[in-house]
């Protein structure tokens, strides 16, 4: 019975480990453009560009502007998505329509933290937008993580999606 | 031995008889339940909320008794829990405590401990970006939103996008205030009613708990009822099939 408590309150805490700020958006931006980050500008989510979100997220996004951050043909974008119950904050940089790097930089949750590690992530380095606004290269899930691999798939279809809109 | 035999069956047939209509109604609604719950998605019953006072008083649901109000010229912003109300519309939830409220010509900021919300005059967000160790907010004569954070006191003129230190002028800060009963109520009860969601009841219903532990219970014995049902419906069965093969 104690082993069985101890058990329980050690996978809590387990648990709660994961849900934690991996890098500051201002740390990750320092990290991206070697120095200074530019001035953040700004994406209006207009009627047209809210309606393809919607279908890319599958609910309406909960904003109505985001920011991101361009030196040539580099962007980046930061794009909170819930998994199950509470926002994961994801990094998207992309060069060319292309995705350079996809980063998480803070996870809530308290399962599906798997996907946090660079064997995941690295599946959506070189990923591109498909006509149908799906990914050009499918990403393999993992098991247990469902909803937080939909999450980050969801985001970096938005981030290829917006990218396509200021260049 | 033959009377025996018969009155064995007879007992079997009485009893799955009883046995079947006593299971039937438990049956119905773990059937009904169960299939709703197989397309929980389809149905939305994980988004859709009990508002009906009745179910709400029976799980003993209530509102919790502090709310905190910050106000503008001609807005409401109220934190109830993890949510925050726009004058009676719910506007996001959070877990972050909401620290005071101001309003320019063009939009609304709510100071929150760790993010700052910006919202239209109509009351959709429009971002939330974060800032960390948020204390007070205030908005000054030419329209500057100041805010005092752990890294000292910045101001933004260009809707949130830059920061610079603020030292001139003195300003008030947003500060708490009490919303009208009326409104009071308005909120506590949209709260309330966005508490339950559909998909919770359900599966309270297929599992008996909707009724307590007598209905666990009752879910319980229904199931071995239903175990029985189905062995003495098959012994029946086979009795069946076994007097036609002797007939043939």
């Amino acid at each position: 019975m104690l082993k069985t408590l101890l058990g329980i309150i050690l996978f809590c805490c387990i648990s709660s480990l994961h849900a934690a700020e991996y890098q500051s958006k201002e740390d990750f931006l320092i990290e991206v453009f070697s120095s200074v980050p530019p001035k953040p500008k700004v994406l209006w989510i207009t009627k047209d560009l809210k309606k393809t979100a919607t279908e890319i997220l599958k609910h309406k996004p909960g904003f109505l502007r985001t920011r991101y951050w361009q030196t040539g043909e580099q962007s980046v974008w930061i794009i909170n998505e819930i998994g199950k119950l509470k926002p994961i904050t994801v990094a998207v940089v992309i060069k060319y329509n292309k995705i350079v790097l996809l980063k998480v930089l803070a996870f809530r949750e308290s399962r599906g933290w798997e996907v946090k590690h660079d064997f995941f992530t690295d599946q959506f380095k070189h990923n591109t937008l498909n006509a149908d606004l799906s990914l050009a290269h499918p990403i393999d899930g993992i098991s247990g993580a469902t909803l937080s691999v939909r999450a980050l798939t969801k985001v970096a279809q938005l981030a290829l999606f917006f990218d396509g809109q200021i260049q | 031995m033959k009377k025996y035999k018969n009155a064995f069956w007879r007992l079997l047939y009485r009893l799955h008889r009883y046995i079947g209509l006593v299971s039937a109604i438990v049956l119905i609604i773990i059937s009904i339940t169960g299939i709703a719950l197989n397309h929980t998605e389809d149905l939305m019953l994980d988004s859709q909320m009990i508002a009906s006072d009745a179910i709400l008083d029976w799980y003993g649901i209530e509102s919790p008794s502090h709310l905190k109000t910050y106000a503008t010229e001609n807005h409401w912003l109220t934190q109830i829990n993890q949510q925050i109300y726009f004058d009676h519309s719910m506007l996001l939830k959070n877990e972050q405590e909401l620290l005071g409220v101001v309003e320019t010509a063009e939009f609304i900021v709510a100071a929150l401990s760790d993010s700052l919300l910006l919202i239209s005059l109509q009351g959709e967000l429009i971002e939330q970006s974060s800032m960390s160790g948020v204390e007070l907010i205030g908005v000054d004569q030419q329209q500057h939103i100041v805010v005092k954070s752990a890294s000292g006191i910045v101001y933004s003129d260009d809707g949130l996008l830059s920061w610079y230190p603020y030292i001139n002028e003195m300003l008030l800060w947003s500060k708490a205030k009490m919303l009208p009963d009326e409104d009071e109520l308005t909120i506590k009860n949209s709260f309330r009613s966005s508490i339950l969601p559909m998909e919770r009841v359900i599966l309270d219903l297929h599992s008996g708990r909707f009724f307590g532990n007598v209905g666990v219970i009752i879910v319980d014995i229904s199931g071995v009822l239903l175990i029985l049902l189905a062995l003495s419906g098959c012994a029946i069965w086979l009795k069946h099939k076994l007097r036609v093969f002797k007939r043939r």
